[in-house]
């Protein structure tokens, strides 16, 4: 059975599109009911839903990797200190056998006239499409300090970045992880030991600021430091210096200057502005997208490009997570296959792990919420419950997967435990949605 | 390669050859089993690989993992005795001829 994933076959694909073209140069050579620009989580997400709804229309996935698509999260994680170095595919059985997907590797969305239905490609196909779906992502933020082109200086989103990190790992010892955010946090616990010295440098006064909550942060930090990975706070990064082109040290304003073979540089990540300049679609954070997800008629937005509206807050937002990329990739879906939805509304989680510790968030973080604690961060097993104006709004776990799963739930059916059941622990928060539940029912 | 079988709620079944060492939730994934979806790659995040085990196979579900038993309990089509997670299910001559019901 052809592979229709094979690297080799885009250029097929494109050279019998090109034949098809003919004396009409100006008119799209092929049409496609779905085009989707962008194949991480959300694309393929995507491509995935439709198959098992059992659209029947030509899909098109188009990739700016050579790879087939892979699960991100293990990047950070397991990938960088296993030998086993398999990624984990993201598409299902069905479509890589399906005859109506085709999967278009290493190539970029370069152009496009929605009004017309047509886009064209940086390898130069041009195409018609009925709807189209834009999960472009969002690229690492770069510094632009000295010695930022230096080589060992690197980011982390795909796979040839984590081979990258994977081959500097073998010359060096000194990792020097500019930003406190999820990544460099698994990174450093991932890679800590064998004696290597990881340092992460955070320019804020806490790690995670806009995340977790203080608790959470300080409890991410001592842990880390039991690995054995150096973190400061408040330390901005102002220049890199080289030896023969290569990094050799991180230096910061406050004048102290760390010793790196490889730099990661992890401070996050931004959607490209200039693609939805190109396309004439709004963008603020993002895609600017309606309750729908859609950028204009027949165009969507999905994932950590799209600038999407909460209904909950009426303010819109960005999110990069594999649940937001999922959900919205799934509602779209839904959409594309005709049924009639209400507005998107998804209850946002998020997983990190590092080292022994799992941390699980559901909802979303706000300034100002009001914390509650239920057990001790120093028995390594805890939950942070936020409240905004006594609703709540996100619960924060270590350790207690189940919690976090309940929490979803909560969130989901807009249930707010009182302090006194949070403390007491899960059973009595359980019980008191089942009590809830039962009522809601009645009614 | 260990012969699997996932049985849908109308009973109909889906079988596959799964290659030792993969484990099952990559499997449904691969062979497009319904409501498995593995969204958290076998992390043990998102519990959308639910299975329960039919054990008149002959093959037992096995105790599930501390964490994987506490998500159990909160999967949303009901946990059964013989639950798990099929991403921390691994292919091996053990599972052989192993039987899964899916649930929706």
């Amino acid at each position: 059975m052809a592979d229709p994933l094979i690297t080799g076959v885009a250029d097929e694909t494109v050279e019998s599109i090109m034949k098809e073209d003919g004396e009409a140069n100006h008119k799209a050579v092929d049409e496609f009911d779905v085009v989707i620009v962008g194949a991480g989580h959300a694309g393929a997400t995507l491509a995935n839903a439709l198959v098992r709804k059992k659209f029947t229309g030509s899909v098109l996935l188009v990739s700016d990797e050579i790879f087939q698509p892979y699960h991100r999260p293990p990047l950070s994680k397991e990938y960088l200190n296993t030998d086993n170095i398999k990624s984990r595919p993201l598409l299902t059985g069905g479509v890589l056998s399906s005859p109506n997907v085709t999967f278009m590797p290493g190539c970029r969305i370069s152009a496009g006239d929605l009004q017309e239905g047509t886009v064209t490609l940086t390898n130069g196909a041009e195409l018609g499409f009925k709807k189209l779906v834009l999960a472009t992502g969002a690229s690492p933020r770069k510094l632009t300090i000295e010695g930022a082109d230096l080589e060992g200086i690197l980011s982390l989103k795909t796979l040839v970045d984590a081979e990258k990190i994977r081959d500097s790992l073998l010359q060096t010892k000194d990792l020097v992880l500019v930003g406190g955010g999820f990544i460099n946090l698994e990174l450093a616990c991932s890679l800590a030991g064998a004696g290597r010295n990881i340092t992460v440098l955070e320019q804020t006064p806490r790690l995670l600021q806009r995340a977790v909550s203080p608790v959470m942060s300080e409890f991410l930090k001592t842990q880390a430091e039991k690995l054995g990975v150096r973190i400061l706070l408040n330390e901005e990064v102002s220049r890199f210096e080289g030896d023969d082109n290569r990094i050799s040290h991180v230096l910061t304003a406050a004048g102290e200057r760390f010793k790196a073979g490889l730099a990661v540089v992890a401070i996050g990540s931004v959607p490209d502005p200039k693609l939805a300049q190109d396309l004439g679609l709004e963008s603020s954070n993002g895609i600017i997208v309606n309750g729908q997800l859609q950028a204009a008629t027949n165009v969507y937005a999905v994932g950590d490009c799209a600038f999407f509206p909460d209904p909950t807050t009426g303010h819109s937002l960005r999110l990069e997570s594999v649940q937001n990329s999922t959900d919205q990739a799934s509602y779209v879906a839904e959409e594309l296959v005709g049924s009639g939805q209400e507005v998107y509304h998804g209850v946002s989680w998020f997983w990190s792990v590092q080292g022994d510790n799992r941390l699980q968030i559901a909802g979303l973080a706000k300034p100002g919420s009001k914390l509650v604690v239920s057990g001790n961060p120093a028995d390594g097993n805890f939950a942070v419950y936020h409240y905004l104006d006594k609703l709540l709004c996100a619960v924060e776990t270590i350790n207690r997967p189940g919690e976090h799963m309940l929490a979803r739930k909560m969130l989901k059916d807009n249930f707010s435990p009182t302090e006194a059941q949070v403390t007491q622990g899960v059973d009595e928060i359980k019980a008191a949605l089942a009590s809830w539940e039962a009522n809601t029912t009645t009614l | 390669m260990i012969n699997v079988c996932w049985v849908y709620p109308d009973g109909t079944e889906h079988n596959a050859s799964v290659e030792e060492g993969v484990n099952l939730m990559e499997a449904a994934v691969a062979n497009d089993i319904e409501s498995i979806y593995g969204e958290c790659g076998g992390s043990m995040a998102c519990a959308t690989c639910h299975v329960e085990v039919d054990e008149t196979s002959g093959v037992a579900a096995g105790q599930p993992f501390a964490m994987e038993n506490e998500m159990l309990d909160m999967v949303e089509s009901g946990r059964t005795p013989t639950s798990r997670l099929s991403c921390q299910l691994v292919a091996s001559q053990e599972l052989d001829g192993i039987r899964m019901k899916v649930t929706w």
